[in-house]
């Protein structure tokens, strides 16, 4: 463990020093940039700057350190590998950092350009600084998860360590669709437009997705609507009963699926409504038709489960409509904040406090609409078609292995029924047995006390 | 205004190491130990274990002490450790303490209903208890949905109970004060019930009760990044993790009736529900009552717990206000100065 400790120490302590240099540069290329010299500094700053970098990866990589063999209970391959990531992707990130300030060197070196056009340069440097340590956070995340894979699973929830590690990623995520309008105030150009554009729905739609990531659930339900669709189209078409009036009706009906599933609300209601209301009429004349065997049970199934989808889409999409629509207003509440607080001249010392205002909003927000009737009905509806095409699918699956040498859930179910009735009744008995002989020994010995009262 | 660039890679940067450093302190902790203080099995029944706590000396009260917890989650949070052990406060006043394990339901236990936990699991505890301690009548400690069984299970055996004490108990549903009660009234939950084959998951409800507060997992992650240096704190943090994730399945027929008979039916004051088959009348609940409510609580609002008092038969009862929420009540400092000392004078009181 020792080494283990020594490793990681070393790592944060190099991290430490790069993260320092960095934040002493980032501190001073602002600095100059309020000056009316900010081409003589910041050249300066820049020299210095590189100089450290490269001093600090030239001892990261010769650390005498990092040679000490993993002797640890993290001595697995998959610890060795998030080592050499680890490394791998700091210096990685570290060469595109220096790459970088290598273009702004020669930038700055430019002898002859105006005050304007070097503080252009440096204004985007400060943007390209900031996507620099995206990107570079990004890449620890990512080699952070890898972590996970040595802790002991036995011993507590890992999972919990990749909350923590989601939380960072969002954390940022957040960071990065605010830095905007934070820019907005640095270079004393905010206004209400600068507002608008930060707010812009679709930018925020990826925030309030990964808050609510149940309810944005990934193409399982295409492929459900897909597979039955094709069953049931499979099935008619190979039916000798079947008239081609009913399976050109069908095509048509199946070509429009798509568009219930497109995330398009409005279109989304409006063909499921056209296409649910034809959908019984059309397939109860057929049904008739199909002689009563365990493939016509599964083909209404089939049916039922195509329709129940179709309405529980209609539904989730009216649910993530009112968890981005809260999304927008949490979103105009942060940017009210931010303009209250822009007064503070101490305000934004740190990306914290907003973080913590941020979420304060969402709780205030979320907590408002779930109590809602809307959002209640809406979860209730959709909890319930949840299980009901889960009990559909399961009967398709039984009725398929039905014919094979196995016990379905339906025959275990009686048999559950069948002992937990036995045991009630026997548990009953035995109660009645205990009590008659509680009853019987009482009067026993009250038979006996009165006998000896009686020869006393 | 000024937005400090150099604050935020400060923070990168101090996130970063807090991680390794969580890294280092997950990697060396080998065990995360609950409910450790010591205790023998005395009575089993069916996935049901009743526990007697081990008591160095001899027990101070005439009344030993039955605690009925709820079939959500498990026990181990009233003892989650050493110093945050609502058991061991109990032990250490001098108190005899009993308490049922439920176990983890398979679907094997789907067609248990609350007659099957009431008057059988819960009077069969009972009556063992009373038996082994030669007394005809007992205390009973009761926590969250074991405090509604409680309260049942004391209307329909008054002669078997001494003193009841409740702790965050539902028993008017009707406000809609809370996020459950609210959606309970819009659920089908025969739907739920048939749709999970007859066994709620745990992880179903334990999904539910995150978004009673949108962004507690949020929340808990700012938290464990900042408890992740600490290994104190850590441990700490994994404990409470450890228990909440422990969440057992729920016996079907048994989660419908409570979920449709009392949730949305409200039928327990309206002097409606039936159990077996029996209708259960507050008013013979006629034992002292010790009514403990939590002011925060997000899961059960003092306004479903409160009006317990109104319904019942006792002369002796009173309410319990508790400045915290649904789990500060047994784990939160103030419990262990404040409350405990509370209950176990309570008792002693009518012991």
């Amino acid at each position: 463990m020792n080494n283990t400790k020594q490793i990681l120490d070393t790592v944060v302590e190099t991290q430490n020093k790069a993260m320092n240099s960095f934040v002493e540069t980032a501190n001073k290329f602002q600095e100059a940039l309020k000056s009316e010299n900010a081409f003589e500094k910041s050249t300066e700053i820049y020299k210095n700057w590189w100089e450290s970098q490269m001093s600090i990866f030239k001892n990261l990589s010769t650390d005498s350190k990092l040679d000490i063999p993993y002797t640890t209970n993290l001595t697995t391959e998959k610890a060795e590998d998030f080592y050499k990531n680890i490394y791998t992707n700091q210096l990685d990130s570290i060469k595109k950092a220096t790459d970088f300030n290598l273009n702004l060197y020669n930038s700055l070196s430019s002898y002859g350009k105006t005050t304007n056009e070097t503080n252009e340069h440096l204004l985007n440097a400060n943007t390209t600084w900031n996507t620099l340590f995206e990107s570079w956070t990004k890449t620890l995340n990512s080699t952070f998860e890898s972590l996970t894979k040595t802790l002991p699973k036995d011993t507590f929830n890992v999972d919990l360590f990749k909350n923590a590690l989601n939380t960072n990623a969002l954390y940022y995520k957040l960071q990065e669709f605010y830095q905007p309008l934070f820019n907005t105030f640095n270079t004393n150009s905010f206004s209400v437009d600068s507002i608008k554009q930060v707010f812009e729905p679709t930018h925020y739609k990826k925030i309030t997705e990964e808050l609510f990531q149940n309810f944005f659930p990934s193409n399982n339900l295409n492929s459900l609507l897909e597979n039955n669709t094709k069953y049931v189209q499979n099935f008619f078409e190979t039916q000798k009963n079947t008239n081609k009036e009913f399976q050109t009706y069908w095509s048509t009906f199946t070509e429009k699926f798509p568009h219930l599933i497109s995330g398009d609300f409005a279109k989304f209601n409006n063909t499921f409504t056209t296409v649910n209301n034809s959908y019984s009429e059309l397939f109860a004349p057929l049904m008739k038709l199909v002689s009563n065997t365990k493939e016509k049970e599964n083909i209404e199934l089939a049916i039922t489960a195509i329709d129940k989808a179709s309405v529980y889409s209609t539904k989730l999409a009216e649910l993530q409509y009112l968890l981005y629509t809260t999304g927008q207003e949490v979103a105009k509440d942060a940017a009210n904040l931010v303009t209250e607080k822009a007064k503070d001249a101490t305000f934004t010392s740190s990306f914290q406090p907003f973080f913590n205002d941020w979420v304060s909003l969402n709780e205030k927000h979320y907590t408002k609409l779930f109590a809602t009737e809307e959002f209640s009905k809406l979860k209730g509806e959709l909890t319930t078609l949840s299980m009901d095409i889960k009990k559909n699918l399961e009967y398709q699956f039984e009725n398929k292995i039905e014919a094979l040498p196995l016990v379905v859930k339906s025959e275990l179910n009686e048999l559950y029924q069948t002992i937990h009735d036995l045991k009630k009744t026997i548990k009953n008995l035995e109660n009645k047995v205990n009590t008659t002989e509680k009853v019987t020994a009482t009067k026993t010995t009250a038979t006996t006390n009165t006998k000896k009262v009686t020869t006393v | 205004m000024h937005l400090n660039q150099a604050n935020l890679l400060h923070e990168l940067s101090d996130n970063t190491s807090k991680i390794l450093k969580g890294f280092e302190n997950l990697s060396e902790i080998k065990e995360v130990d609950i409910a450790s203080t010591p205790k023998d099995v005395v009575y089993k029944e069916d996935k049901l274990t009743l526990y007697r706590y081990s008591r160095a000396t001899k027990s101070t009260y005439k009344t030993p002490v039955l605690i009925v917890y709820a079939l959500v989650n498990t026990y181990q949070m009233l003892d989650l450790q050493p110093d945050r052990s609502y058991i061991k406060n109990l032990l250490d006043a001098g108190l005899d303490v009993y308490l049922i394990d439920w176990g983890k339901p398979s679907k094997m236990d789907k067609y248990l209903s609350m007659d099957d936990y009431i008057n059988g699991y819960i009077n069969n505890c009972v009556d063992f208890v009373r038996s082994e301690n030669k007394v005809d009548k007992i205390n009973i400690l009761s926590i969250c949905q074991g405090g509604t069984f409680s309260v049942i299970y004391s209307a329909l055996h008054p002669d078997k109970i001494k003193n009841l004490v409740t702790h965050v108990t539902p028993i008017d549903f009707e406000p809609n004060d809370g996020l459950l009660f609210r959606w309970s009234k819009d659920m089908d939950f025969k739907s739920l019930v048939d749709g999970f084959d007859g066994l709620i998951p745990g992880s179903f409800l334990n999904d539910g009760f995150d978004m009673l507060k949108p962004m507690m997992k949020i929340q808990k992650s700012t938290g464990l990044l900042n408890a992740m240096e600490d290994k104190t704190k850590l441990l700490n943090f994994l404990r409470m993790e450890k228990w909440i994730a422990e969440s057992p399945d729920q016996a079907g027929v048994c989660f419908l009736q409570f979920m449709e008979d009392l949730y949305q039916q409200n039928k327990l004051i309206k002097g409606e529900l039936i159990v077996g088959d029996q209708k259960v009348d507050l008013k013979k609940l006629t034992m002292p009552l010790m009514n403990i409510y939590a002011v925060h609580d997000h899961l059960v609002p003092p306004s479903s717990t409160i009006p317990l008092n109104d319904y019942v038969g006792s002369k002796d009862k009173s309410i319990y206000k508790f400045e915290g929420g649904h789990i500060g009540v047994f784990v939160g400092g103030k419990s262990q100065k404040e409350l405990s000392p509370a209950v176990t004078t309570w008792l002693k009181e009518r012991d």
